[in-house]
């Protein structure tokens, strides 16, 4: 089999992904490489060697070429522009900085070309976090059973997998970021759902499930660009009752009650906040302060002296007119007379 | 000469009830919404708070009302506070609060063409009216125009303030209409001045 002996680009190139707009851009390619890729993603500036040897610490070989933003090719299978660009940044905060690319991917990727074989593993999330004592693995084998009783995956059970939702490459879980922004926490949770769910005609086109546009869906809910900025979509969608994010409930079993998270027992006390309320009760300061700390949600922002001391401000109120009132009617009655004199 | 005038106008009966209403409405929907709690609660919380924003928006409209309408009518004189002696007159009123009304004493400061409020009243009139209705207005806009204030203050939400604010002039409101319709009974009778809020009032003077 051949395969490119070499890629040549010369020019600086950006942006763009078609070898053919790129003025003075020689790319040599076989046959079948042309095929499968009819756009090799050619920013491949200033490589003119046949092999990548992997250097000692093979990331920074394979983020020669993978650290390019515009790295990617349009996939012939399902017509969409693979991204294959990893953000250098978003890896080192990721849960996997520790890892190198070569813990997870094979060593066909260890040489470019790649081998042809090498793009033929199938990394799942699960062939390390699962009943392996090595890895991480009791969280995502609850989080397994939730997700296979998810709509998702309940409804396109092949196409659906972990990859849908999480990129390897920058995931971060919540409860490793205690001191992060919950505004960056719900920005980025939120951004997993929204990355399909804000082009329905997207969902559409591969499923043939027609959804409205999200603001549509949830009109009720006032300001709900507002709530999206403060509580994710799994607050919602995954029931009242347990942090359990991946059991994504079908939409006559969501959320609707405003109740729900604007009350002191709150929903958003057992998911979203949950994190930042263990870490405080550690720390041993758990007063309302966490709550004081992040957004002002109606119904759930209240401080017990605040609470207290309006209540006996009304109540002594009231007692004192009525004592005040009951005394004039007293003495009135006790000397009519006097009354007006 | 006499003259006769009116206390009570009726701008300022309508401005008053429909103040009333709000106060009420407020309370109620504020109250429901602060305390929310799933399946006891006073009223549903969209409903409280679609209710509470109405009646936010008439109680601005009502204090717009009524800050252009003391400018222009001759309303405005009742708020105009005469600070020589005011702690002693105030000192007065409270002691027939205190002590005189029981006793069937006169009221120290019956209502006159400019001055129709008694000391105490006039003071917390003049409070509620230009100090805690204006900062219950200013933090409710908040909920509205959230873009408006910071993100952050002092390392909270921006909201915060404002939110805690509002809650806090709610509560004290709440107390002052108590008081307030408490001491509407303790005029010349006990319904003498819902009667005179409700029908209005002539104050006949002579005029030297
Ligand atoms: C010379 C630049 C270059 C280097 C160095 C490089 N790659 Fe790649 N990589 C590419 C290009 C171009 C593609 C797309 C074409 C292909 O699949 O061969 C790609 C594709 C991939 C894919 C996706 C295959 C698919 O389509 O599913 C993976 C995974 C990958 N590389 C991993 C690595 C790893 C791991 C390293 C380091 C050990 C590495 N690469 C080093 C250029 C490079
Ligand atoms: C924790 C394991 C893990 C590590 C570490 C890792 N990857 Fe991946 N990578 C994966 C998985 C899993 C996939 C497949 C995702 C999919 O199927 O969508 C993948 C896919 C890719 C792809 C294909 C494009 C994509 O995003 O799907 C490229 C390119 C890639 N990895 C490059 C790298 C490079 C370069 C490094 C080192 C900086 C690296 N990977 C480190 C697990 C890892
Ligand atoms: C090649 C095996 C491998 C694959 C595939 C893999 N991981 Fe990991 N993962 C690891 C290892 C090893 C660690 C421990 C890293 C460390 O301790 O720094 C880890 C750590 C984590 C952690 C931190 C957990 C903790 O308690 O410390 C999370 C979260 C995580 N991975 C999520 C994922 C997700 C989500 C996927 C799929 C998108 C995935 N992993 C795929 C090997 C893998
Ligand atoms: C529908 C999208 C979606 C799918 C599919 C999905 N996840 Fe998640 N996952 C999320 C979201 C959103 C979060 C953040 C919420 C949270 O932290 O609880 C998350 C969080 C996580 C966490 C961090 C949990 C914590 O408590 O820190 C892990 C680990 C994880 N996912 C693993 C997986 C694995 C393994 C799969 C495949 C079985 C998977 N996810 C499939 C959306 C998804
Ligand atoms: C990879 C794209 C993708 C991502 C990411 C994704 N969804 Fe979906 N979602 C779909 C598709 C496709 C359907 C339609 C499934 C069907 O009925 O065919 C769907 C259906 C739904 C439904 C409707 C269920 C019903 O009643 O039929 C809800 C609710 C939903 N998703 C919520 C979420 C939430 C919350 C997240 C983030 C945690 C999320 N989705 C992430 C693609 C996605
Ligand atoms: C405050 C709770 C709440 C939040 C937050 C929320 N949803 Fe929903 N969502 C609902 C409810 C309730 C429904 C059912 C609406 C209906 O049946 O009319 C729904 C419906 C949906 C549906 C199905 C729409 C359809 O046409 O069937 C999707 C998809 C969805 N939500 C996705 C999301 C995504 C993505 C987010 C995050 C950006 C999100 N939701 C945030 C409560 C919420
Ligand atoms: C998933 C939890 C959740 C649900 C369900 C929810 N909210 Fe909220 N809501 C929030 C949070 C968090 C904020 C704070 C936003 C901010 O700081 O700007 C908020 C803010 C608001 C605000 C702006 C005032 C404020 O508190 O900062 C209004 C008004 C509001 N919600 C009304 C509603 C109504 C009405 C419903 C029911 C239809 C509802 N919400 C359901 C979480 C929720």
């Amino acid at each position: 089999m051949k395969r490119i002996q070499s890629i040549q680009v010369r020019g600086a190139v950006s942006g763009h992904l078609l070898p053919g707009q790129l003025p003075g851009s020689i790319l040599v390619m076989n046959t079948s490489m042309r095929r499968h890729l009819p756009l090799l993603l050619a920013t491949l500036a200033f490589l003119s060697t046949t092999t990548v040897q992997a250097e000692s610490g093979q990331e920074a070989g394979c983020m020669r070429c993978h650290s390019m933003k515009t790295l990617a090719y349009l996939d012939s299978k399902t017509g969409g522009v693979r991204n294959l660009s990893i953000d250098p940044d978003a890896m080192a905060r990721s849960d996997h900085k520790k890892l190198g690319c070569r813990s997870c991917h094979g060593a066909g990727f260890e040489v470019y070309p790649h081998f042809k074989e090498a793009r033929l593993e199938r990394l799942e999330c699960l062939n390390c976090h699962k009943e392996n004592i090595d890895f991480p693995h009791e969280l995502f084998e609850s989080i397994e059973r939730s997700f296979e009783r998810s709509v998702h995956f309940q409804t396109l059970p092949d196409s659906f997998t972990c990859f849908s939702c999480h990129d390897p490459h920058d995931f971060r879980s919540l409860s490793k970021q205690p001191n992060e922004e919950l505004t960056t926490v719900v920005a980025r949770d939120n951004g997993v759902c929204r990355r399909c769910h804000d082009t329905p005609n997207e969902i559409y086109s591969k499923t043939g499930r027609k959804f409205s546009p999200l603001v549509a869906t949830h009109a009720w809910l006032p300001e709900a660009e507002r709530h999206w900025d403060n509580v994710r979509c799994v607050e919602c969608h995954t029931g009242p009752k347990s942090n359990r994010s991946h059991f994504i409930l079908g939409r006559n079993d969501a959320v609707r009650a405003c109740e729900a998270c604007h009350s002191q027992n709150s929903l958003l006390v057992a998911k979203l906040y949950r994190h930042r309320l263990r870490e405080e009760k550690r720390s041993g300061t758990l007063t309302n302060s966490s709550v004081m700390n992040n957004a002002y949600v109606i119904g759930l922002t209240r401080h017990p002296w605040l609470d207290w001391g309006g209540i006996a401000l009304i109540v002594m109120t009231f007692l004192g007119v009525t004592g005040h009132g009951l005394a004039r009617w007293l003495f009135t009655r006790r000397d009519p007379h006097e009354n007006h004199h | 000469m006499k003259t006769t005038i009116e206390l009570y106008p009726t701008w300022i009966r309508v401005w008053h009830w429909s103040n009333a209403l709000s106060f009420l409405i407020l309370i109620a929907t504020g109250f429901s919404m602060h305390f929310a709690t799933p399946g006891a609660y006073l009223i549903p919380f969209n409903t409280a708070r679609l209710l509470h924003n109405f009646f936010g928006i008439v109680l601005v409209c009502g204090w717009l009302i009524f800050v252009f309408g003391n400018l222009r009518g001759t309303n405005g004189i009742h708020y105009r506070l005469r600070l020589t002696g005011l702690f002693r007159r105030l000192l007065t009123q409270a002691l027939f609060y205190g002590v005189g009304i029981f006793r069937g004493a006169h009221h120290p400061f019956p209502a006159t063409r400019d001055a129709k409020f008694n000391p105490l009243q006039q003071v917390t009139y003049w409070g509620v009216m230009f100090g805690a209705i204006p900062l219950l207005i200013l933090s409710g806009l908040a909920f509205f125009f959230h873009d408006w204030i910071p993100e952050q203050v002092l390392g909270m939400d921006g909201l915060m303030i404002s939110g805690v604010l509002h809650y806090v002039i709610g509560v004290f409101l709440t107390a002052f209409m108590i008081g307030h319709i408490y001491l509407a009974t303790a005029g010349e009778t006990v319904f003498g001045e819902f009667k005179k809020m409700l029908f209005g009032a002539t104050l006949t003077e002579e005029k030297s």
